[in-house]
């Protein structure tokens, strides 16, 4: 089983997320909708990857990107964003903070699969 | 689902199946169920689910918190979750409308967000409640019960046609019916007041036109809409219903889709223009308490002032707050209104500030001024204009600080002005000044007797004082049998 991190605050987003995640029986995903949570979990588990919305309340997606590097036991975990945001520059930003990849919502079923599968091979 | 440490997935609520899948997507015909179902991965039990979810996790409440609170930045992230949310159920016009919101927030267009904060907010209220009236069993419903039906009064005497209406609507709204004016009025009273009457004109007894304006009179329901039902197209009725106060005809016989229009568009309105009227409501009444706010301040920051003012000069405490009294006495008497009256109180309390530039030793000396000393002691008026000049919003204080040391006679300080040419608010805390000098005890000696110095501003009329504002102070003297007039 491979458990992936899902943070995003929105549930509809969540709960699509999951249901893609849950076609592949090998993917067991854990919800949390903010960054406060999602570090509280990371501060007990290491998941094999996470999902990482940008845009959020509090904490954005760059500033638990941020807390997440940070941490030495998390330093081989993949991790990857989603984002409905149209920005141009998004590409080279989320490079520059250290993330593996992102992809734009809303996507396909199988390209949120194929961009997992390439680092949980 | 994740609440605490239990942060593990909850896998149960996917598997509540409680309806009829097929059914009910037809239904959602507002919405562009297809494109929603490829979002879904064609999972129709799955596509409700999020439906649902984005009726019970919706964010009406935040964005009019964030709108209200000029929070662009939080209103930006929840306007972005419901552009988000509106893809996975084909809700194609919020989507659109929210995507340009959210742009809007992004580049700090305002302007924007002010002329289109409303429609969008309508408009997604109008999708959670059509979803609402649709989905009425969804699993967690506590979530949304903030989106509650809409109450429409059907008021005909004919049965076909309360049927008819009942038939078209009551999937979306409430239906609650009365075949008279009697009924109509005992269910009123008797429960929440409906959302939207539709009322039909020709009814034996009262008619229509008797219903509406014996409702528009009271005031718990002049702001409900009401729709009347006409069976002919006579321009008099209509012309008399609108008014009487309807805000819209609908011909019998019913046409179902025309009258479902019709009240979607009403009710869309009314909402809009209500959430307006809040706006409008929280605007105001914030506007109020700042400058409420800022009027305590400015009153305090005042009263601080008048204080430093009387500090310096140890045998004139409370000396600034009692002319100031006074010339509010005499403004009272000379027939001013509020605005004055509050302008000549700053006048009073300011009128000394020159003598912060006097020296102690001068100032508070208890022997007889020597010439040079006296004349030192005279500057006051003219370091308080200087100290002043900048005060344009009230210019009596000005003029009160620079010239209430001048005579009618044109025979004081510092400009040697005559009669008219002494500004009037001078001429009063001249006549308020010298009363508190006369009445106060100082240095030198103590108070003296009312008598005595109503005497001295008598015998002053013309010379010292304005002989009209000195007269009013002779009559409040002479009204003031308590003695109690300096405290």
């Amino acid at each position: 089983m491979k458990k992936i991190l899902v943070v995003d605050d929105n549930v509809v987003n969540l709960k699509v997320i999951d249901k893609i995640l849950k076609s592949n029986s090998e993917y067991k995903s854990v919800l949390v909708p903010n960054g406060q949570k999602a570090l509280q979990f990371l501060d007990k588990t290491v998941p094999d990857l996470i999902l990482l919305d940008v845009l959020m309340p509090d904490m954005d997606g760059f500033a638990v990107l941020a807390e997440i590097k940070k941490r030495p036991a998390l330093a081989g975990v993949p991790v990857l964003f989603l984002t409905a945001d149209e920005d141009s520059g998004l590409q080279e930003k989320i490079t520059a903070a250290g993330a593996q990849g992102m992809l734009r919502k809303p996507f396909e079923k199988d390209a949120l699969l194929n961009l997992i599968g390439q680092y949980l091979a | 689902m994740y609440d605490g440490d239990n942060m593990e997935h909850d896998e149960s609520y996917l598997n509540d199946k409680i309806y009829d899948s097929s059914q009910i997507i037809e239904k959602l015909s507002f919405l562009n169920t297809d494109d929603g179902l490829k979002h879904c991965m064609d999972d129709a039990d799955f596509y409700l689910d999020i439906v649902g979810t984005f009726v019970e996790d919706n964010v009406l409440e935040e964005l009019k918190k964030y709108y209200f609170s000029n929070d662009w930045d939080s209103y930006r992230v929840k306007v972005h979750a419901l552009k988000s949310s509106a893809t996975y159920i084909g809700a194609e016009t919020l989507w659109s409308k929210a995507k340009r919101m959210e742009e809007a927030a992004k580049q700090g267009d305002i302007e924007y967000i002010n002329l289109n904060h409303h429609q969008l907010l309508a408009l997604y209220e109008k999708v959670l409640r059509n979803i609402d009236a649709v989905m009425p069993e969804r699993v967690n419903q506590e979530y949304s019960s903030s989106i509650k039906k809409f109450t429409i009064f059907v008021v005909d005497d004919s049965r076909l046609n309360r049927q008819v209406v009942s038939e078209v609507l009551s999937d979306i709204y409430n239906i609650v019916e009365a075949d008279s004016g009697d009924s109509f009025f005992q269910q009123l009273e008797s429960r929440n007041a409906p959302d939207l009457i539709l009322l039909d004109v020709h009814m034996p007894r009262e008619n229509g036109h008797e219903i509406i304006r014996k409702l528009k009179k009271d005031e718990k329901y002049t702001h409900i809409p009401v729709v009347f039902m006409t069976n002919d197209n006579d321009l008099s009725t209509e012309l008399q219903g609108f008014d009487d106060g309807a805000v819209d005809f609908i011909v019998k016989p019913l046409n179902p889709a025309l009258l479902r229009a019709r009240i979607s568009r009403i009710l869309e309105l009314y909402y809009l223009q209500a959430n307006l009227q809040e706006e409008v409501q929280i605007r105001t009444q914030d506007i109020l308490d700042k400058s409420r706010q800022m009027y305590a301040f400015f009153e305090q920051l005042l009263q601080s002032l008048a204080k430093t003012i009387d500090a310096k000069d140890k045998y004139t405490k409370g000396h600034s707050d009692r002319v100031a009294r006074y010339a509010v006495m005499l403004g009272k008497r000379m027939g001013y209104n509020e605005d004055q009256l509050l302008r000549i109180k700053y006048a009073g309390m300011l009128h000394d500030i020159g003598k912060i530039g006097i020296p102690d030793e001068i100032i508070n000396k208890p022997s007889k001024l020597s010439a040079d000393e006296f004349a030192i002691i005279k500057s006051h008026s003219v370091i308080g204009g200087e100290i002043l000049k900048n005060i344009t919003a009230v210019e009596e204080i000005y003029s009160a600080a620079r010239w209430h040391h001048e005579r009618y006679d044109g025979m004081g300080y510092p400009d040697g002005l005559k009669g008219q040419e002494i500004p009037e608010v001078a001429r009063v805390i001249c006549v308020a000044d010298a009363y508190d000098a006369m009445t106060s005890c100082r240095g030198y000696r103590k108070g003296l007797p009312q008598d005595v110095v109503r005497k001295e501003i008598a015998d002053g009329l013309g010379a010292q004082f304005d002989p009209l504002v000195g007269t009013n102070m002779l009559q409040i003297i002479d009204e003031d049998q308590d003695f109690d007039l300096h405290d």
